[in-house]
């Protein structure tokens, strides 16, 4: 009985919101995943759950619709500026949390492996747990424990452990910090933050991969993070449970111009670049650090940071969030690629030579676009710490 | 036994395992491997197999799906796993000392467990990816006595329930033939796509029954002599220089070194 209340609340929650959408249509403007369908888009989203909540039908159509969203957060911004803020992203993800849990719809099929790797490996992608700390072997990274008390722990997140672009991100870091004589150190058995998992709809998963964290945090005595993985990063500051001791957590890109500001670290060699910057969805919009890492970047002598025509809260999506770098739309969808090459685009019309941003999926995803565009040529995707780390 | 009836019941046989990725430790006396810090997952062959067995239920319309299992305690974890899928029930046959076991005192153990229940069709998987015996579902068959189709990548029961068509993997073809039931089906990867399972589901399932039994588990009549790790894989070599000029070297190398090209 009382699983049926709470799926009873969650469509009435659900469904109290859809109601009061002024359908407007501004949202479909700004959506990176709006062609020329009308069903597309947050509206079309918005609209399709609602006709599924009234006739009680949850089929594969309404989930392929349900599961586009990138999660950017653009139309929620939109809808605030415009109409009555809706928050459409936080009614999708309820949306993908009633098909999961109670209808047995979610994920999309590509995604149940993704899920099941999280919950036994702890890494969407499968890959051994004994491996995540690999990248730091000969670097002198010490584990975080009430014997081996850090004042920063790094947590590093699963692509910047197991890719190997990303893992630049965890070395160059890890480089960064030594230089700056930080006392830091990682959790010998980090796990995933979770954090796509609920974008996926798994809340339980969430909720199982953040207690694990949680644990480890209270048990190594930490409380102060910085995280290279802006959807770490957000989950940490906006949808962990409460700890004993107040969380402190901050992007790199806040921690490094913390550190510059008390003259700890100091960046001496010119990098004569023309740079531009990417916005990552889950660091600008959905957490609003916009400034520090534009700071970060012209704080690097001889860098030149020019902006590409939609940044900073009007920043493109680079098309692999909400659980979208695990599966490829439908036919008829707008494609993860196509919204990359698109953000590419406007990073080449800057005549910049390096695009830089500060996620490790962003950096996946626009520089596979980058040679699906046949660009390497012209422009390079960097995450911000490669370029600092070439200033040291 | 066969069910009988409108429904179809199917038992499925299931071994909990050390997740492939686990680091594998073999123990001081080099026969079995440490199981503490091992990370235990169901048998993937037998999702295949317990999903089969959802998928004829749902063809039917009705009937009772049985997982049994022969492990420790911990197994029933696994199990568990199969009740948030869909199974109804399990059975664990209690043996605190599996690495003491071999195939024939398992299949042993789930005969005499299943000698007396109802069922159309018992499916396993076709090999545990611990130990990679694949004998179990063949030697179960030859137990109870019933017909067995092993490597099923596909399965077709008649609407009667009295036979079914099997296509099994072979060696460069597949195999179709007709089988009697009640028969052990042993599942191959392909035979379906076992379904999502989210958390709630597994928290939702725990109320389903679990009988443990204790018998005697029959004694092994293989003895492990010693257990090794595979060698080391020799590092990869990366061939430095421009694309053009590295082929021809590249080229060599699969010839003389590696022997892959004539």
């Amino acid at each position: 009985m009382k699983e049926e209340h709470v799926e009873e609340n969650v469509e009435k929650e659900l469904h109290d919101a859809l109601v009061s959408c002024e359908k407007c249509h501004f949202c479909n403007l700004v959506c990176p995943i709006v062609d020329s369908r009308v069903t597309q888009g947050p509206f079309g989203i918005n609209r399709a759950i609602y006709y599924g909540l009234k006739w009680n039908q949850f089929n594969d159509t309404l989930r392929d619709l349900v599961y586009s969203c990138t999660t950017c957060n653009k139309c929620v911004a939109m809808c605030k500026k415009v109409s009555r803020g809706l928050p459409l992203v936080e009614v999708f993800e309820k949306a993908r949390e009633l098909l999961l849990v109670e209808k047995a719809k979610g994920p999309m099929p590509e995604q149940a492996g993704v899920l099941k790797n999280m919950h036994v490996r702890g890494n969407p992608w499968g890959n051994p747990p004994h491996e995540r700390t690999k990248w730091a072997e000969g670097l002198d990274v010490k584990f975080a424990s009430q014997d081996n008390k850090v004042d920063i722990l790094y947590f590093v997140g699963c692509a910047s452990s197991y890719d190997a672009q990303g893992q630049k991100i965890a070395k160059n870091l890890a480089k960064i910090f030594k230089r700056a004589e930080v006392n830091f150190g990682i959790l010998e058995n980090e796990t995933c933050s979770g954090h796509e998992a609920r974008r996926m709809g798994e809340i339980d998963l969430f909720e199982y991969l953040s207690e694990a964290n949680i644990g480890m945090f209270e048990e190594a005595g930490v409380c102060d993070i910085v995280t290279g993985d802006p959807h770490g990063f957000y989950s940490f500051s906006q949808e962990y449970p409460r700890m004993g001791n107040e969380l402190r957590v901050r992007h790199y890109s806040q921690f490094l111009n913390d550190l510059m500001d008390e003259g700890k670290l100091k960046l001496s060699s010119k990098v004569n670049k023309k740079v531009t910057y990417h916005d990552p969805c889950y660091l600008g919009r959905h957490s609003e650090v916009f400034e520090e890492p534009r700071k970060l970047i012209q704080r690097i002598p001889g860098v030149t940071l020019v902006e590409m025509e939609n940044s900073r809260a009007d920043s493109d999506c680079c098309g692999m969030g909400g659980g979208r770098m695990w599966m490829e739309p439908p036919k008829g969808l707008v494609s993860s690629q196509a919204i990359a090459e698109k953000r590419v685009q406007q990073a080449l019309a800057t005549g910049a030579e390096i695009v830089l941003t500060a996620c490790p999926f962003c950096n996946i995803t626009l520089n596979d676009a980058v040679k699906s565009l046949e660009k390497e040529d012209s422009i390079t995707v960097m995450d911000i710490t490669e370029l600092i780390s070439m200033s040291l | 036994m066969n069910g009988g009836g409108e429904g179809v019941n199917s038992i499925v046989c299931m071994k909990q395992v050390p997740d492939t990725e686990s680091i594998i430790r073999i123990d001081g006396e080099g026969t079995g491997i440490v199981e503490e810090g091992l990370t235990y997952v169901a048998n993937p062959y037998d999702e295949y197999a317990v999903e089969e067995a959802l998928r004829l239920r749902e063809k039917f319309g009705e009937g009772k799906i049985t997982v049994v299992t022969v492990g420790p305690q911990r197994a029933e974890e696994a199990m568990r796993y199969f009740f948030a899928m869909g199974a109804d029930e399990g059975v664990l046959i209690r043996d605190d000392e599996p690495q003491k076991r071999d195939s024939l005192s398992v299949a042993q153990c789930l005969a005499e467990a299943i000698r007396d229940m109802e069922y159309d069709v018992i499916f396993c998987g076709k090999q545990a990816v611990d130990d990679d015996s694949g004998q179990v579902g063949a030697m179960l068959a030859e137990l109870l006595d019933i017909p067995q189709a092993t490597v099923v990548a596909k399965l077709e029961v008649a609407d009667d329930k009295k036979s079914a068509v099997a296509h099994r993997e072979i060696e460069g073809g597949e195999e179709v033939i007709e089988i009697q039931l009640p028969a052990v089906i042993t599942a191959q990867k392909g035979l379906n796509e076992p379904r999502f399972t989210s958390l709630r589901e597994i928290k939702r399932a725990m109320s389903k029954p679990i009988a443990t039994r204790e018998m005697r588990v029959p004694e092994a009549k293989t003895r492990v002599v010693s257990l090794e790790r595979p060698p080391e894989r020799p590092p990869g070599r990366i061939l430095e220089g421009e694309d053009v000029d590295v082929v021809g070297e590249l080229v060599d190398a699969l010839r003389n070194e590696a022997k892959l090209i004539d």
